[in-house]
């Protein structure tokens, strides 16, 4: 219903408005005078993870309060709960869709959101940049609106078995929850090591919520691993780092970005999370995090990638709008698509740019080490 | 299999078995005195954990902790078991003792909500963020035959098994005991004998949440990750435990426990990990099928 | 008897509903359109699953489960996953059917058990069919889920909008109706009734239990299976995480919120419990403290419900002492 009504919209501001306007193939986004620009963003704010989408609007959002305003026209995030799921982002995505003023969808957190909502955003032919879901399959399926800024989980599985077998580990027991996340990143590795000539000793999965990961963890010692790679969060990576060695397993331990947390890992991994190896995007400088941090507090995964996002997302409109004589701006959505897609620009994760597919072209994921150094433990960028 | 791979599991499974066995004696009591399923009994151990996590903070912030690390714990474990009592008592009184004469679902879907409510209490309460315990457990132990025992593992066996003689004791001897007996038995006439029926009630309620809080903190210190889900599904299995085990018989919901722990643990090594859930859930359906009144046969009031 | 309860007021507040319901999407746009599917779809099950709690008096916590193989099973046969590609109109008696048939197998291991332990174990079927659904790879695609999953067609119109599907679901949903309804009062429904008020009774008035809750729990498994057919078509790609536990309990508190047994309490059991959040999502947080807490109390006070068909004629109670 909203899109029949913009259409005609459209059509009469074509009427009225100056013949030099071409019209946009997917149509347009019109923002009448006086009327904000709106920056939608799709994310967890409540429940399990929110925590971690929380962190991603404040991203977003300090962003969006630095640009300020473009073309004259004030600039506002609406923020919206997708969730962590199917149905409730499918939702949000057709509110957004159905949204005359929203320029793109900054969205949405988890992959089991963005893949329906893809769906929809095609549908409507509606920008979405996602910070944070790093499932393979968004963009391998021809959906021209998608891109994100962090890795997929491919990338990030392969950096992560190229670096085990520099490191000559490369007999491995891997554990995965059971996620999508999980288990696409674990699999991933162990097709990585085993492409290095490595040896997978083991795949298991684990439950999420669950706490004692004794039976499993026995059951890998015998075969003696180098190296325990954990596709997973950081509630039961730091768990599993923890139990491995009250079992004795002696092996490294290796995880992905759900780990990297400075509290729920290293705070509460204590000793045991000391040397054990995560992956991660590029680290912001020290005076992005302070300054964000001054602002939000503690920050999380991944703020950073959702105000590289917003910074996209903002800079192509930018780039294409029109200011028409009445005051209105006029998007062309395949003209905004079509320069995201041409984005080269220097974000707070490194240099942006995106492959034909919507995923980040460039070496975007770094192996840190928890090191304790003069009695602080941290991540340590490595390489 | 291994020796050592067996010992290890069966160690493993007497831990995890451990902690069910206290959840287990909890449900057992309350449903051979009322014949119902108290749904939010998961949720007990979970506040449970998180008393014992605040009070270990604030003694820490204090500096006491380190100082005093026994008594810490000490502490820890009796603010537990003042704060679940007090919220099993609350539990009894207003969301199932108005029920007692409802529909059989109103109870356990009343308690499907009391579960529901104190889950997201707490996660508002700490912003859905889960809690780490300080590191006050020695995670030292002895090596038996190349297997780890770990001294705390010792100490959650010994407290699970001590606390269920303790009950029992109590139970068959004390006076408080065979109220509870005949309360159980028969409520109509325990009350025509001069027994209050609903104090009675009440400490039951009373004892289970203190072995569940008990239990919620020796989880929080040796798992040290608390979080507000955690009671959830503990709790589902607690209860498997103790049909298993007989419900209403608190050996058997010790037994019980024990049993699933052990069948959980050594299922991995024969099993994929990730079914090790499914395990619990087919052992209940195969005991409510096959043998209802679970391994050492129920002790309840029939009802008609 | 109440003006609300009369037979020939009754119809004419039917056809006045149906009169409102169907020009509604052109007044509320898309987005409200889509929420008003989701009520639906909960309505669907709600009224299955009223079948089983609400007639039969079998409290089923895994109801997600016939959700789940309604879903899945269509998005085998009309995904890419195989290959298969039939047709949804084509796919729903087959899906509904095996939905049907799980609903009796399920029911076979349970026949003789208490209320309470049969609530454990449905919870646990439940859950075991969600784990299955996520280490099943090679059929299911595990916690990837199934995606593209065909959407219905209709003459040669692709349906893909939020009003299109608002139809159909209006469609399915009446004609649910209208089955619960004849079910409710037919032999069935009687024996079914019998049986949730006193089994023993029951029984002994000559109704065979084994056969009626066979039956409750095969017909209740088909609406459920349905919703989950128009679920995986709807939303276009399925997940083992949307067939949770959370899934059967929402269903559940829809029936006991609105009135077991009573379609008018499903109706409004859906708005509140899917449009309210919708309509409060800054209250978001507080959404499922508040839910528990309605939950007791909605059973203190009204233990069969708000639009329950009968008034609970509380038996006198030798259990509690005097006094109380």
């Amino acid at each position: 219903m909203g899109r029949k009504l913009w259409v005609f919209n459209l059509l009469l501001c074509l009427f009225f408005a100056s013949p030099n306007l071409a019209q946009d193939d997917w149509g347009e986004i019109v923002i009448p005078p006086q009327k904000p620009i709106k920056i939608a963003v799709g994310t967890m704010l409540t429940g399990d993870y929110a925590s971690m989408g929380i962190d991603i609007k404040n991203g977003v959002e300090m962003a969006v309060m630095e640009k300020g305003s473009i073309l004259g026209h004030s600039l506002q995030i609406q923020a919206e709960d997708d969730g962590c799921a199917g149905p409730p982002s499918v939702a949000i995505a057709e509110k957004f869709g159905n949204d005359p003023l929203v320029v793109g969808v900054i969205g949405y957190m988890c992959s089991g959101g963005s893949k329906p909502a893809s769906d929809i955003h095609n549908k409507y032919k509606l920008l979405m940049i996602s910070p944070s879901s790093t499932a393979q399959e968004l963009t391998a399926r021809n959906i021209p609106v998608f891109f994100r800024t962090c890795w997929n989980d491919i990338i990030q599985a392969k950096r992560a078995a190229e670096f085990a077998a520099k490191k000559g580990l490369l007999k491995v027991a891997v554990i995965h929850d059971k996620s999508d996340y999980g288990q696409s990143l674990a699999e991933a590795f162990a097709r990585g090591i085993k492409e290095k000539g490595g040896e997978v000793t083991a795949l298991e999965g684990i439950t999420r919520g669950d706490k004692d990961f004794s039976p499993v963890l026995t059951k890998i010692k015998p075969l003696k691993p180098q190296l325990v790679y954990f596709g997973g969060m950081a509630a039961e990576g730091v768990l599993i780092v923890r139990q491995m060695k009250r079992v004795g397993i002696q092996a490294e331990f290796m995880s992905d970005d759900g780990c990297f947390t400075e509290k729920d890992f290293i705070q509460a991994g204590g000793k045991a999370a000391i040397g054990a190896y995560i992956t991660y995007a590029r680290e912001p400088s020290a005076d992005w995090v302070k300054r964000f941090e001054a602002k939000y507090g503690p920050r999380q995964t991944f703020s950073p990638q959702a105000y590289d996002a917003a910074r996209v997302l903002m800079d192509a409109v930018e780039k294409v709008a029109k200011k028409k004589e009445d005051g209105s701006l006029v998007i062309g959505k395949k003209a905004l698509r079509d320069q995201v897609a041409k984005t080269d620009m220097e974000g707070v994760t490194g240099r942006i740019q995106f492959d034909a597919n919507g995923d980040r072209t460039g070496s975007v994921v770094v192996v840190y080490q928890v090191v304790e150094e003069k009695g602080k433990a941290f991540f340590k960028a490595l390489e | 299999m291994d020796p050592s791979i067996f010992f290890e599991q069966l160690i493993n499974g007497l831990t995890i078995g451990g902690v069910y066995a206290l959840v287990a004696l909890g449900y057992t009591l309350v449903y051979g005195i009322l014949t119902m399923i108290n749904f939010a009994h998961g949720e007990v151990l979970m506040l449970g954990a998180f008393s014992g996590y605040w009070t270990l903070s604030l003694l820490e912030e204090k500096g006491i902790l380190w100082n005093w690390p026994f008594s810490s714990a000490a502490l820890a474990f009796l603010m537990a078991i003042l704060v679940c009592s007090m919220v099993g008592a609350c539990l009894e009184r207003f969301a199932y003792r108005p029920l007692r004469s409802a529909p059989r679902l109103a109870p356990l879907i009343s308690a499907i909500g009391a579960s529901i409510f104190l889950q997201n209490l707490i996660m508002v309460l700490v912003k859905g963020r889960m809690r780490v315990y300080p590191d006050i457990v020695p995670l030292s132990g002895f090596h038996l035959g190349g297997v780890f025992v770990g001294y705390f593992q010792l100490l959650l066996l010994g407290v699970s098994i001590g606390l269920m003689v303790a009950l029992t004791f109590v139970i068959k001897k004390t006076k408080v005991g065979i109220a509870m007996r005949a309360v159980a038995e028969d409520k109509k006439a325990s009350y025509l004998m001069g027994i209050n029926v609903d104090g009675i009630i009440q400490f039951t309620f009373i004892v289970g949440s203190a072995l569940a809080a008990v239990a919620g903190v020796l989880v929080g210190m040796y798992y040290s990750q608390i979080n507000h889900m955690m009671g959830f599904i503990p709790g589902i299995k607690a209860f498997t435990a103790a049909v298993v085990g007989g419900i209403g018989n608190i050996t058997g919901a010790m037994l019980g426990g024990f049993v699933l722990g052990l069948l959980e643990s050594f299922s991995v090594n024969i099993l994929p990990a990730q079914y090790k859930d499914v395990v619990a859930f087919a052992i209940l359906v195969m005991v409510l099928v096959f043998r209802p009144k679970g391994i050492l046969g129920e002790v309840v009031s029939e009802k008609v | 008897m109440r003006w609300y309860q009369k037979r020939s007021n009754k119809k004419i507040a039917h056809w006045l509903s149906l009169l409102i319901l169907l020009p509604m999407p052109l007044f509320l746009g898309s987005y409200w359109t889509h929420i008003l599917g989701d009520i639906g779809l909960y309505v669907l099950m709600g009224i299955g699953l009223n079948v089983v709690v609400g007639l039969a008096g079998l409290l089923d916590l895994g109801y997600v489960a016939f959700f789940g193989i309604g879903a899945y099973s269509y998005a085998l046969l009309a995904s890419p996953q195989f290959e298969v590609h039939i047709p949804f109109w084509s796919a729903i008696p087959f899906c509904v059917l095996l939905a049907s048939v799980s609903g009796a197998l399920l029911g076979i291991p349970v026949l003789r058990m208490r209320g309470d332990y049969l609530a454990i174990v449905t919870l646990g079927f439940g859950e075991i069919i969600r784990i299955f659904l996520n280490n099943l790879d090679p059929i299911t695609n595990g916690p990837r889920g199934l995606l593209r999953i065909d959407p219905p067609r209709f003459f040669n119109m692709v349906i893909d909008q939020p009003l299109e599907w608002y139809y159909i679901i209006l469609f399915f949903i009446v004609f649910s109706i209208l089955f619960f309804q004849r079910l409710g009062d037919s032999k069935i429904g009687r024996a079914w009734m019998a049986m949730r008020e006193d089994q023993v009774a029951a029984q002994m008035m000559g109704i065979d239990l084994l056969r009626y809750k066979l039956l409750a729990f095969s017909i209740g498994a088909s609406f459920g299976g349905l919703g989950g057919v128009i679920f995986a078509a709807r939303q276009g790609s399925i997940f083992p995480e949307n067939f949770s536990l959370m899934v059967s309990i929402n269903v559940l508190c829809i029936i006991i919120l609105g009135g077991m047994g009573s379609v008018r309490g499903v109706i409004l059991g859906s708005f509140v419990l899917v449009g309210l959040p919708e309509l409060l999502r800054e209250f978001e947080q507080f959404r499922m403290l508040v839910f528990g807490l309605l939950l007791i109390l909605t059973m203190i006070f009204r233990p069969l419900g708000f639009f329950s068909p009968e008034r609970y004629l509380g038996k006198p109670d030798f259990n509690r002492p005097r006094g109380e």
